[in-house]
């Protein structure tokens, strides 16, 4: 407990001191409401559209949350793959690196045309961004297992899918957290550009979608409401998968020891 | 230089240790010499020590012995004391280039390594360390568990069958590298300096319980060691293994008698002092001891 004090202590209080300043630099300052609101001011308008930003923040949560599983499957699944096979790995590795530099606002309406407006076109594009960091790390991580240990399962004549599940995957555990963890911020960086240009709108209109309607509209505390709250589904999301992952290493792994 | 041969004459039911021969065996790596000849014999249930230059082949030779690489000339024999003749499983086409890549199929399962860092690993507790090599042989979970914890007992570890590797010390992490090798109740042990990084007190206490396990077990054991004292206390016999590439001097015949007290004994002494000479041998000396 003392512990998570001292972390989460520091910037939190960074936080407030830097909400204060802008506070204090808008009622000094008196800009026009439409160039930057304050942040009481960013408060109060989204408690009046609570409702329509609640919804619009659980839809883009539910986009990135499953852009997130899918990528966190497939990026495993793929690695696993590949780490099995030096072909493989020589063949596809620089392409999905090369795919992996195609900038996802350039690709996105081609998402739209395939999956359609709504929800699986954002999921797509959260999913292709999250993907890559998933891939990568685990599959570094496959490959760096201790070839002392990979001989320990030689001499035991385990096959290779036991030498995969039981010893590859564990030691690469830490990997896999590191990937998932930049994949759960990608994922929420994913949805929104989606939304951009999925642009489904209505009762479930997503936060991309608030932004895109609250400018047009001049409504720069909305704005300002739906980057906070997409920050932090982003932030949730971390945590959530940073926790899991400090759950999956504290007993073993040096990043996680005291001692 | 001779066709590439490992031969592996196993007993199937054999009882007490395997009996192992090494004969004129010479090692490439990629070409380079690393063992130019090596000839050793342990009788089964015996108990073999090997010391040496740094970089002489020794690790090379175990791991030759082992089945994990096969050699570029020569053979490698194993006799199990209750059966001649056993299955014959020849790789006479491994050669040193392929050796990399071992062959599994001539490997048997009734041999253990142990190896210097211990090699657990560090996501499992220590009895699920232990039990690693029955789990990986298909052995049901409660019955592997059971022999985890003979195991352990017999190591003085139970009591921390549910720690993890990193919270244990040096020592208690050899100890673990050592019960899951003998799990399997091996008919041959090789022992890769296993106490190579322990300090003198430890050492001494884990020489003491390695040779009641050997003694306890029947196993054959083959032991490579930096200490000359620790090669004598413990082993029938004694091979230096000198130069680069890496050739076997003649056996030194330990006779002590191996109790508590017989390090300080005369004998002990002249023993360490002949393994001693063969170990500062000039270059061109090797050559004329070793043939
Ligand atoms: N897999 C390998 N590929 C190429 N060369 C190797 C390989 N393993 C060992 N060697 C070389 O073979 C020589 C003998 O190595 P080995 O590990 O058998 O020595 P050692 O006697 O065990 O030494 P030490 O006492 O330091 O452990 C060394 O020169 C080493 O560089
Ligand atoms: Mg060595």
């Amino acid at each position: 407990m003392k512990n998570i004090l001292r972390v989460a202590l520091p910037p939190i209080f960074t936080a407030m001191a830097l909400l204060v300043a802008w506070e204090i630099a808008v009622v000094v300052f008196k800009p026009a409401a439409y160039l930057l609101p304050s942040p009481l001011a960013i408060l109060r308008a989204a408690n009046i559209d609570s409702r329509q930003l609640l919804n619009a923040t659980l839809s883009t949560a539910i986009s990135a949350g499953l852009g997130f599983v899918i990528a966190a499957v497939v990026g495993m699944v793929c690695a696993s793959v590949l780490s099995q096979s030096q072909f493989l790995q020589r063949g596809l590795y620089p392409l999905a690196s090369l795919f992996q530099m195609v900038p996802l606002v350039a690709i996105a309406p081609l998402l739209v045309i395939w999956f359609g407006y709504g929800l699986s076109a954002t999921v797509a594009s959260a999913a292709i961004v999250a993907v890559f960091p998933v891939l990568a790390n685990t599959l570094d991580g496959l490959r760096s297992t201790d070839p002392g240990l990979r001989e320990l399962f030689r001499i035991y004549n385990a096959n290779r899918f036991t030498r995969w599940w039981k010893l590859e995957l564990p030691s690469a555990t830490p990997n896999i957290v590191t990937g998932l963890r930049i994949a759960a911020g990608l994922a929420v960086i994913g949805t929104v550009v989606g939304e951009f240009v999925s642009g489904y709108a209505g009762e479930n209109a997503p936060l991309g979608m608030v932004v895109l309607a609250s400018m047009r509209s001049a409504r720069t505390d909305l704005v300002f409401a739906a980057v906070a709250l997409s920050a932090a589904v982003g932030f949730i999301l971390f945590g959530a998968v940073s926790f899991l992952g400090w759950l999956s290493l504290r007993k073993w792994h040096a990043s996680t020891l005291s001692r | 230089m001779r066709n590439a041969s490992h031969e592996a004459k196993l007993g199937a039911t054999a009882q007490g240790g395997l009996g192992v021969h090494v004969r004129g065996v010479r090692h490439n790596f990629n070409g380079v010499n690393v063992i130019g000849h090596a000839d050793v014999q342990v009788k089964s249930g015996g108990f073999l020590a090997i010391v040496g230059d740094s970089g002489g082949g020794k690790t090379t030779l175990l791991r030759l012995i082992g089945g994990l690489i096969a050699p570029s000339s020569g053979e490698i024999i194993f006799t199990a004391p209750s059966q001649r003749a056993a299955n014959e499983s020849a790789s006479e086409r491994m050669h040193a280039t392929t050796a990399q890549r071992p062959a599994v199929g001539t490997r048997a399962s009734d041999i253990s390594f142990c190896f210097q860092e211990g090699r657990l690993l560090p996501w499992r507790n220590v009895l699920e360390n232990v039990a690693l090599p029955l789990e990986l042989r298909g052995t049901p979970a409660q019955e592997r568990r059971d022999a985890a914890r003979d195991m352990l007992a017999k190591m003085q570890l139970s009591d921390s069958e549910n720690k993890m590797p990193a919270q244990l010390s040096g020592g208690m992490r050899m100890r673990v590298a050592m019960a899951r090798a003998l799990v399997t109740r091996p008919k041959l042990l090789l022992l890769d300096e296993p106490f190579g990084a322990l300090d003198e007190v430890t050492r001494l206490a884990l020489d003491e319980e390695l040779r009641q396990l050997w003694l306890d077990t029947a196993t054959t054991a083959i032991l490579v060691t930096h200490s000359i004292q620790e090669a004598v206390s413990l082993a029938q016999e004694v091979v230096v293994m000198r130069g680069k590439p890496g050739r076997t001097l003649p056996a030194i015949v330990i006779d002590v008698p191996k109790d508590a007290a017989h390090r300080t004994s005369m004998q002990f002494v002249a023993l360490c002092e002949r393994v001693y000479q063969q170990m500062t041998l000039q270059t061109h000396e090797v050559a004329g001891v070793a043939r």
